[in-house]
């Protein structure tokens, strides 16, 4: 039942680098969220770190996964690709969600501008909202993701044509 | 002519897929189907036609055998032994043969009407199988059809078979568990013919392979048969000695091993290949990030929930403020009060939240169809084995985040009277979609910027209270050891959209039937408590909700809850919408943005959060508490429930009461 | 060497050599496909926590309680 799929020194050190960046942004994350909610504001755009104490724990949690494979690769060398594998599948529910929440709140400006006056102020939430009021960490280091995506398929694919 | 009938029950292991086939089946059914094992705690029945025959279809909770451990299991085996149904349709997982033909051969063992479905033979033969349909039905003595539920297949052929095998009945068999078991059941089977009582009304060799494994209903059955003595002294303890162990363990060991026979001339086992299940189990059962990516997706579910439905909520909230603001025109003036003040106000109010509650079922739906949901009770076990509860608690306790209605009903598959009556009183914590409106609405005033962390800190108190309180009741008036946890983890499905869709739609039905009735009734009542005596300024300090809000506020002044606070909570023990609806009439204002304003103003952030608390851990509605005197079948617990519900409540908001006075 | 379930870890495989338990828990996990001489496979251990093994095409999670009572041969 052991996997197929081989390690590689440039597997782990892909695991470790991505690792790393989702661990630090997300710690980024989660000391601005605290700083600022004792009014310590940063001077970073929040398209880079945005201030939020919890999106920062999950990112430091997807960060781990990745870690793990490096761990398991160290130990054993078998089985090589499930956390990267999760890891990313993780990083893409978290794209996902926060796509969606863009694209929800792309409606509501949508509709503040071209509402009748008397029902503006229902919407007046997202008056001021652009793309970038919900572009985070979470949404561009999914980027950073793709290639290990890429390279988990092509290894599961090449697994079912062997077997 | 009177139109021909039969009764078929559908029985098999847990989570094969009797539902799905039931809602192919029966037009119109809607059974709960997902991926977890224990969903159909009761029976259901339907109907359906096929070539004038009117065909009556019984969906049984899944069993992995007829000697029943759980209540839901009990179900199954009584309906198919004492109702006798023309035809038994036993579905198997053909992805997992030889653990499910052993309910077969039992079912073999009762000389009843048996057709069997080959379930998922999509996931078969993705594990590389290759099973020889025809082999295995003749080496069973069984008709076989082969289906894929999810997507339809083979159904035609199903009803087909269906009808062919209730007109006529096939009961050749071919079993055979071996020289010493066979010539012990012969022995019994010889002396039980000794009584013609029996004789007459039972399977002759299912009786005896029963009274051998002591099943405790086939010996009542004994009971009082003048062959009683022989058999317990002379032939059991004559089985004991030739068997050399317990018949019951022989016996089992003699059905596995017809099995293998079988199964070694029908399936061809390919390569065991490494699936998409192991890469995702060997993540999420992980010891150490198997709980916080539980967290992490709980999180992502709230964030969801909250953060995109928001503009949902507003469309809505626009729609009820235009309907308003035509009903404020209409001149009869009770009319136009009732309508503005009450109905659009109060129910326009909570049907704004139809958002958020539909977005969190939605992401509720994809958790559970992808067979994440057993995961979560693998992953908490260990916690809960510390504290001598059982793991299996927790799917109940997750399903209550939707509704703790069917929460409760789950309760069921928890093996142990201990163990289940724990659940049962321990899923009103689990914060149910009702009472989501309640956080959107006071989270969103009050901590604008960690709302939905706000929210989600809800979910997890009530999680953590939840484990406390069955901890509490573990140690104090419900002491003993869990029974044991022992259960099958699905494999993993690709959750689809329209499933989902369907999901969230089907539940999302039942808040807005509950909306059209309940929430619609409240909110006329609660109209009327706020207008009358008629004249006074609505809502005001005068009219009736005035006068109860004060009388009882006193009890609550340490929470720092405001007499319209209270009175809102009051109307809560019908449905926890109605805090909202209510505070939506008391304040005599629509939207969103309004009633914040003026809880604002009446409240400190820190009493806010004490209310979330409160509402959270209070008597969830009366229907719950309806079912819990049904599962429990107990005013005593059912009183219990209640009273320790609001008793934990109130000491729960006043600790943050007391504990965020001195930090603020 | 017999030892109880609990104590594999990940990836072994063994064999059911003794449930020490009552009749109803013996029958229990007969139901579910362990009997005794069944061959099982650890998918995941937690270390103190419940085991997840594979035993006749069925993936079953066993809490602790039950994992001591099950001794296995590797």
């Amino acid at each position: 039942m052991t996997s197929t799929i081989k390690s590689t020194k440039k597997l782990v050190i892909y695991s470790f680098g991505i690792g790393a960046i989702y661990l630090i942004f997300g710690l980024l994350e989660f000391a601005r969220g605290l700083s600022e909610s004792l009014s310590i504001p940063w001077k970073i755009s929040t398209v880079l770190v945005s201030p939020d104490m919890f999106s920062g724990v999950t990112l430091v949690i997807v960060g781990l996964i990745f870690l793990f494979e490096v761990h398991a690769q160290w130990k054993s060398g078998k089985d090589a690709g499930s956390f990267l594998a999760v890891g990313t599948l993780l990083a893409a529910v978290f794209f996902a969600v926060y796509l969606a929440i863009m694209g929800a709140h792309a409606i509501g400006a949508g509709v503040y501008m071209i509402s009748p006056e008397a029902y503006a102020e229902i919407f007046v939430d997202w008056a001021e909202w652009t793309w970038t009021t919900d572009m985070r960490p979470g949404l561009w280091l999914f980027v950073f993701t793709l290639p290990g995506a890429y390279y988990t398929m092509k290894m599961w694919l090449s697994r079912k044509k062997k077997t | 002519m009177r139109q021909p009938s039969y009764t078929i029950a559908l029985i098999g292991n847990p989570n094969v897929g009797k539902s799905v086939i039931f809602n192919n089946l029966v037009p119109g059914a809607r059974q709960h189907v997902g991926n977890w094992p224990g969903k159909t705690v009761e029976k259901k029945e339907g109907t359906f036609t096929h070539y004038n025959t009117l065909l009556k279809l019984v969906d049984l909770p899944g069993t992995y055998s007829l000697t029943a451990a759980a209540e839901d299991e009990m179900v199954s085996r009584n309906y198919i032994i004492q109702e006798k149904p023309d035809l038994v349709v036993d579905v198997i997982d053909a992805s997992n043969l030889e653990r499910n033909l052993y309910l077969t051969t039992l079912l073999l063992e009762l000389d009843i009407n048996l057709l069997l479905v080959l379930n998922m033979t999509d996931i078969a033969e993705e594990k590389g199988y290759k099973i020889n349909v025809k082999a295995l039905s003749e080496k069973l003595g069984v008709p076989i059809i082969t289906t894929i539920a999810t997507k339809g297949k083979g159904l035609v052929e199903l009803k087909e078979a269906i009808l062919k095998a209730a007109q006529s009945p096939t009961k050749k068999r071919n079993l055979n568990y071996g020289k010493k078991i066979e010539s012990i059941i012969a022995s019994i089977v010889e002396l039980l013919k000794k009584d013609p009582e029996i004789a007459k009304n039972y399977p002759l060799r299912w009786l005896s392979i029963k009274a051998l494994e002591k099943d405790e209903q086939v010996l009542d059955i004994i009971r009082d048969s003048p062959i009683r003595a022989e058999l317990m002294e002379g032939y059991f303890m004559n089985a004991n000695k030739v068997l050399g162990e317990d018949p019951d363990i022989a016996l089992a060991d003699a059905r596995y091993e017809q099995i293998n026979k079988i199964i070694e001339q029908t399936l061809v086992r390919g390569k065991r290949k490494w699936t998409f299940t192991d890469i995702l189990d060997k993540v999420f059962l992980n010891k150490y990030i198997g709980i916080p990516a539980f967290f992490a997706l709980l999180w992502a579910v709230f964030q969801f929930t909250f953060e995109a439905s928001a503009p949902f909520m507003s469309l809505i909230e626009m729609f009820f403020a235009y309907l308003s603001g035509l009903a404020a025109q209409i001149p009869n003036e009770i009319v136009a009060s009732l309508l503005a003040d009450g109905i659009f106000s109060g129910l326009g109010f909570i049907l704004t939240f139809t958002a958020p509650i539909f977005f969190l079922f939605f992401a509720l739906s994809i958790l559970e169809d992808s067979g994440y949901l057993a995961r979560v009770a693998f992953v908490f076990d260990k916690l809960m084995f510390k504290l001598g509860l059982h793991g299996r608690s927790f799917i109940p306790m997750l399903l209550g985040f939707g509704c703790n209605i069917p929460a409760i009903m789950a309760a069921r598959s928890v093996e142990g009277k201990k163990d289940r009556l724990i659940t049962i009183l321990t899923v009103p914590f689990m914060s149910c979609a009702a009472r989501l409106p309640v956080y959107v609405l006071i989270a969103g005033a009050f901590f604008p910027a960690n709302a939905a962390a706000a929210v989600w800190a809800m979910y997890i108190i009530g999680i953590f209270v939840g484990i406390l309180f069955a901890l509490l009741l573990r140690k104090t008036i419900l002491k003993g050891e869990p029974a044991p946890f022992i259960i099958e983890l699905p494999t993993y499905k690709m959750p689809t959209i329209k499933g989902s869709v369907i999901h969230m739609w089907e539940r999302g039905v039942s808040f807005l039937k509950k909306a059209g009735t309940y929430l619609l009734v409240g909110a006329v009542i609660i109209w009327l408590f706020s207008v009358l005596p008629w004249g006074v300024e609505p809502g005001s300090g005068e009219s009736l909700i005035g006068l109860l809000g004060q009388t009882l506020q006193p009890l609550f002044a340490p929470l720092g809850f405001s007499w319209q606070i209270v009175s809102s909570l009051v109307f809560a023990f019908l449905a926890k919408e109605l805090v909202v609806e209510s505070l939506g009439v008391i304040y005599g204002v629509a939207g969103e943005a309004s009633i914040q304003a003026a809880l604002i103003a009446s409240i400190t952030p820190v009493s806010a959060f004490a209310l979330m608390v409160f509402t959270l851990l209070y008597v969830p509605c009366l229907a719950t508490v309806g079912v819990i005197k049904k599962e429990t079948g107990s005013w005593k617990w059912t009183l219990f429930a209640v009273v320790s519900e609001i008793a934990i409540a109130y000491i729960a908001a006043l600790l943050i009461v007391t504990i965020g006075g001195l930090l603020v | 060497m017999i030892t109880p379930l609990c104590t594999l870890t990940y990836g072994t495989q063994a064999k059911i050599k003794k449930i020490n338990g009552g009749l109803k828990l013996i029958k229990r996990l007969n139901e579910m496909g362990l009997t005794i001489g069944t061959t099982i496979k650890v998918v995941s251990d937690s270390c103190g926590g419940p085991v997840l093994i594979e035993v006749r095409d069925s993936r079953l999670a066993i809490g602790r309680g039950v994992s001591t009572k099950i001794y296995v041969e590797e």
